[in-house]
Formats: C-alpha cells, structure tokens, sequence
C-alpha cells in the first residue's frame, strides 16, 4: 500500500511516499532511496516518535489549514500540501492576501489608528497589538483606502484574524 | 510562624514560594486572574482566590483585591515574589494597616531605596562606593548643569530619579547633547514615572553588572551571601546569570559584600534583597541600586551556597528570626547557571510568541532544576511577561556547569510557542562566554544569533512525520479503523483508549479548540 504526497517545506517542494508492508514503513523523497522509519503516535495526541537508522526523531504535531505544524528539536517545520498557502514564521502583515490586513501574533488590539474611508500608505501603522507587555505594530504592506475594519480597540485577537479590509491602490501618488 | 501565606503573584514565582511553604507546613493562598484559572500555582495552593480580569491593573496590581483576598482566606502573611506589587510601598504599608505580615522589606525603605537620588545619598553616607556623579541637577539651570557635566566628566547618563527598567535614561557623549537629553529624559520620566527629577553619572562602560545578594533579619543582622554575575542582559533585561563571577576574587567578594552589608545597614533594610554593582575591568565596583524583592535569579546563589532555600529566610526573618551577621563562610561552592527559557523568537529579533504549550518535557538528571510554569495544554495568557521557566544547573566548576547546561537545554522540549532555547543554545557554545569575556553590553553589541538551519535529515523526517500525519487522517476521516498494521503495538494500544481517539485529528475548527 503506498500513499503519495506532495509536501512543501520553507518553499521547496517533495513528493514524500509511504508505503507499509509487512516489513514495516518505508519512506521515499523524490523518488531517492526509501528509508525505514519506526514511528509511534505514543499515547498523547501529537506527540510522534520516530526512530530512524536507529536515532531519535521527536516531534510534535498540529494541524494547520492545509498541512501541518511540527515542533521538532525547538524548531517549527511548516510541512504545507504544496497547493496550500504559504506559511511561514512570520506570518507578517505582507502575507495577508491582497486588500486584508491580519494580526501577526496573537494578544490584545490596544489601538486601531485607521478609520473606514481612510487612505493608508505602505508602511504607515493602522493598528497596534500588545502581547506580553511588548507593543507590535501592524504595518499597511501597500498603499490603498480602508473600506471595513472588523476588531475594535481593546479586543483579544487570535493569530490570523482579519483587523479590516482595504481598497489595494494601484498608483503610488495618492490624492 | 505563620499558618497560612498568600502569595500575590503568579506563574514560576508563585510555584517556589508554595514549594517552600509546604515544607515549612505553612497553607497557601493563591491568587488568580480570570485568563490564569487554569495556571499550577492555582491548582496546586491549598486555597485559591480570584481577584479580577486579566490586564494587571485589575488583578496582580490591585492593592485592595490583593489585600481582601488575604483577609478573606484567612491569611496572616503576604509573600509578593517580584515584580508586580513587590517594591510598592504602598502595598506593603496596605499590608501592615490590615494587619498582615508583608515578607519583604518595610514601606519606607522600599520609597527611599526606589528614588535613585536619595538612595544615592544613603549609600554615600554609609561610604558605599556610588558612581561619580551629580545628584541635584536642576533642569530648568542649564549653566549649572553644564558645569556639573563637566564635572562628572563625558560621556556620562542623565538619568531620572524615578526611572526603572531602562526606561528615563540617556546616554550623552558630548557637552552639546547635554540639553537635548535632560529634556528628553526629564520628559519621559515625568510621563512614565510622574517625577521628573533627573541626576547624572559617569558613564562606567565596559562594566559588569555583579549583584549580591542579602538577608537582613528585624535585629540589625544582615547576611551577605556572595555574588551574582549578570551580564548577559537584552534590553537591560537580564536573559542569563550565574554564581559566582569569573571576574571576583575572594578578595573583591570581600569588598562587595561589606559594600552591600552597609547598604542594608544603612538604609535600615529588612528581608532578602539584592544590592547592584556595577564593576570595571579593575575590579572597582559602584553601587547601582538595592532590588528591594526575592529577585529572579536567586536559585544560583541557592545552589551554590550549599542549597540555602533564601524564600524560607524571607519567611522566617519576616517572623522575627535571626540571620548570622556578615559574609557567609560556607561558599560559594562550585558554580550555577540560569537560562531565562522565555516565550520570545530569537529567529524574528526576539518578538513575544505565544499560545496553547503542546507538549514539553522537563530536564532532569544530577545539578538540574527547572523552576517553571509549564505544563502541557499551558495556554500562556498575552497579559503577563514571556518568562516561562528559569532553567538552572550546578556543576563543579564553570566549564562543567557549561557543559551541564548543553546537556539540559538538549533535554528540555517545548513545543508550541517559539522559545528562545536556540538563543541559549548559541549562547553556551560562544567563545566569549565561554571565557567569561562579557560585561553588559555584549549581548547586543558582539553577539550575532545565527540564521535557523534545518538539517537534510530533519527535513525527511519532517516530510516522514506530515505524511503519516495525512495518512492517519485521512483514515480517520473515511471512519477506517486504523489500517496501519506496522505502527507500534504501543500506538495501537493507546488508539484503543477512548479519550485518545483525537490522535492527529483536525475538526472544523482546528487542532488546538478541539482539546480545550
């Protein structure tokens, strides 16, 4: 039985497969040679245990939109399905898709320094998010004018979540 | 003695001072924000009490809630860790009117010791070396001021009387930018502290900051229990410290700790604290300030002072107990190191990461404490500091507590948030810190974080790790049993256990809300 798929990591591209018989699991990148893992789930949800070569692989695993976050060796592995967005540390405001500007981190939106109609140059601050007693600003990554903001001031925000939407301007000289 | 202590803090200190507590059979009450229900030091106390919502002010910092709580439970004495409510004398005046023992030092020495100025002016008194400088400085009087200046001699710090955590201060490395930074200074400290009073002193650089650490009992004995050595400061943030310093000889411990026994002498001090030097490279020390609390790092003077608890010596001073008086004669032995383990991206300039703890892992083993708030399914709240443990070892000598601390770091997991384990990780294998060749200005000025590398073994296995990951889930997700015959009988047995059917499972709304 062999299961094929295709894996991104810090944007390189794999194709990973797998295949379990009856000498145990066999892993394959790119068409190289297989190797052999032996793997344990272990009884905590996430918690995978690899032995390979017959030295340790740990790590933890959580699923993220279309693939998986792994925290091995006090590391963070994005492994994306390669048609998934892409993700990485940051997670800065210039990854939000066009006309969306999402926080970074999650904390307490302590100021929002925009209002609807307003127009907003690349770089300038629209709002600011407090986590562990440290101000972040969040950076407009393009000029444009503001159509809906969705957080108030003041309201916990996870990572990820929409602060407002925004009209992308295409010319870079503003009214 | 006391029978029951509350401790109006929370996270690691709240753990050491309870750990201490019942081995003294003493009862703990806790205190709680809303966000920090679900915190250890709630759910190990013996009694525990909400004060409030999450941002401080409307819990750790509130002085009436702190103080109902204790008279609720029933308390007959408040410990107050650091930070927080621990040096306002405000707070530890509350405590004596409703009758409560505060362990710590007194309202009025905290107030003169926490205004730089006249703490100055009782060190000198007390012929405690203080830094040269200007301590009435009007800022309105600028001929007088640049006369003083030139006094104390360029480069020199404006710095506000007031101030704390490096806030208020500005360096001035010519007479023309004397006017600019007093404003500023002045400015910022009349904002940030509501006193705008400022003071100058000489630039000491290259320098080490070298603290000891004391106990004063109420009977005009003080204990000096040698030094601590934390130079490796971020943002005048201390990030590691260690017991005792390469560059004290027995003969500058001496003189340290005779400076810091007359400090406390003379600025009538009572309880545990810490009396900061600054020392050049000839060994010449100057008083810096007095920490008025149990400070963060105390565990390596602990573990190199033949394992004196220093919270049971808080506790017992504040109940009328004696210390010996002078230098301790039993250490310091071997050597001790802390990591600071915070929530922070040491690949992303240090920026706060946080949220739900998945998974971590203690270290253990000979010479190792880990003084933490951890616990797996943690989810750290965005309200308070990223400190999340305090990773200590002890070890013969230096190198070996180096090499100790490797070991450790390699031991200690925690995976979730982002930690700054890779930065200490740097930190035990660079060459300067390995010859203890620091002062407090080389953390940010010589040492460069190296960009994250993946090796190619890490990256299969990764790869290895996602695609069985999708396999089991698209397993689960077609309500096949699990068909992965050659996973081990382990995984097997434990997928037979009800509560562990969410083994890498994803609903709609993700992983992390599932398991809340």
């Amino acid at each position: 039985m062999a299961s094929r798929y295709p894996l991104t990591i810090d944007d390189v591209n794999y194709i990973v497969e797998v295949n379990v018989g009856d000498e145990g699991i066999f892993v394959t990148v790119d068409g190289g040679e297989p190797f052999k893992i032996d793997v344990t789930t272990s009884g905590l949800p996430g918690l995978m245990s690899i032995i390979h070569s017959e030295s340790n692989w740990l790590g933890y695993v959580v699923p993220e939109s279309d693939g998986w976050r792994i925290s091995h060796n006090n590391k963070q592995f994005w492994v994306m399905g390669t048609q998934a967005a892409k993700k990485s540390r940051s997670g800065a405001g210039s990854e939000d898709p066009p006309g969306k500007i999402s926080v970074p981190l999650a904390g307490v939106l302590t100021e929002i320094r925009v209002g609807v109609g307003d127009i907003i140059k690349s770089g300038d601050t629209v709002a600011v998010i407090e986590a562990m007693k440290m101000q972040n600003e969040i950076k407009a990554p393009t000029n444009g004018i503001i159509t809906e903001i969705h957080l108030e001031s003041g309201a916990r925000a996870e990572k990820g979540d929409i602060v407002l939407d925004y009209e992308v301007s295409e010319s870079e000289d503003l009214p | 003695m006391f029978k029951r202590i509350l401790i109006a803090n929370r996270g690691e200190i709240a753990l050491r001072v309870q750990r201490t507590c019942r081995e003294l059979g003493i009862e703990t009450v806790a205190v709680y924000s809303e966000p920090d229900r679900n915190l250890l030091h709630v759910r190990q106390a013996d009694r525990a009490v909400h004060i409030g919502e999450g941002p401080a002010t409307e819990s750790y910092l509130n002085i009436e809630k702190i103080i109902n709580a204790a008279k609720d439970s029933d308390a007959d004495a408040i410990h107050p860790g650091y930070g927080f409510l621990s040096e306002n004398a405000d707070f530890a005046n509350a405590c004596v009117d409703a009758n409560i023992t505060f362990i710590g030092p007194s309202g009025d020495a905290m107030k003169n010791l926490g205004d730089k100025i006249s703490a100055r002016k009782i060190m000198e008194h007390a012929n405690v070396p203080i830094v040269p400088g200007a301590n009435d400085v009007d800022p309105a009087d600028l001929t007088a001021a640049a006369a003083s200046a030139a006094c104390v001699g360029f480069p020199l710090l404006v710095k506000a009387s007031a101030g704390g955590g490096g806030r208020g201060i500005r360096l001035v490395e010519k007479p023309e930018d004397l006017e600019n930074a007093m404003r500023l200074a002045s400015s910022e400290a009349s904002s940030s502290f509501g006193n705008a009073t400022i003071f100058f002193e000489h630039f000491v650089s290259p320098a080490r900051h070298i603290e000891v650490q004391i106990v004063a009992d109420s009977h005009g004995n003080v204990s000096a229990f040698g030094e601590r050595e934390c130079s490796v400061q971020r943002r005048n943030q201390k990030v590691l410290e260690e017991a005792p310093s390469i560059a004290v000889t027995p003969e500058i411990r001496e003189r340290l700790c005779a400076a810091a026994i007359a400090a406390a002498k003379g600025s009538g001090y009572q309880n545990a604290g810490t009396v900061e030097f600054l020392m050049n490279n000839n060994g010449e020390f100057y008083f810096l300030e007095v920490n008025a609390r149990l400070q963060v790092e105390h565990p390596v003077t602990e573990l190199v002072y033949g394992g004196v608890d220093l919270v049971a010596l808080q506790i017992a001073v504040a109940a009328g107990g004696t210390v010996s008086d002078g230098l301790v004669n039993s250490g310091p032995i071997g050597w001790a190191i802390e990591c600071r383990i915070n929530g922070e991206d040491p690949y992303e300039n240090f920026r706060p990461s946080l949220g739900l703890i998945d998974y971590v892992e203690y270290p253990n083993g000979p010479g190792v404490r880990f003084d933490s708030m951890l616990f797996s399914g943690l989810d750290v709240p965005v309200f308070y500091d990223s400190l999340l443990g305090k990773l200590i070892v002890w070890a013969e000598t230096r190198d070996l507590a180096i090499q100790r601390m490797q070991r450790a770091l390699q031991d200690l997991v925690i995976s979730g948030p982002q930690t700054n384990i890779p930065f200490h990780r740097e930190l035990m294998k660079n060459p300067d810190f390995q010859t203890g060749d620091i002062h407090t200005n080389w953390l940010e000025n010589s040492f460069n974080m190296p960009a994250e590398t993946k090796t190619e073994n890490e990256i299969n296995l990764a790869l290895a790790a996602a695609a069985i990951a999708s396999l089991l889930k698209s397993q689960n997700a077609t309500g096949q049993t699990m068909s992965v015959s050659r996973l081990s009988k382990w995984t097997n047995a434990a997928r037979k256990n009800g509560t562990q059917e969410v083994v890498i499972s994803s609903g709609e709304s993700g992983w992390r809300r599932g398991i809340r």
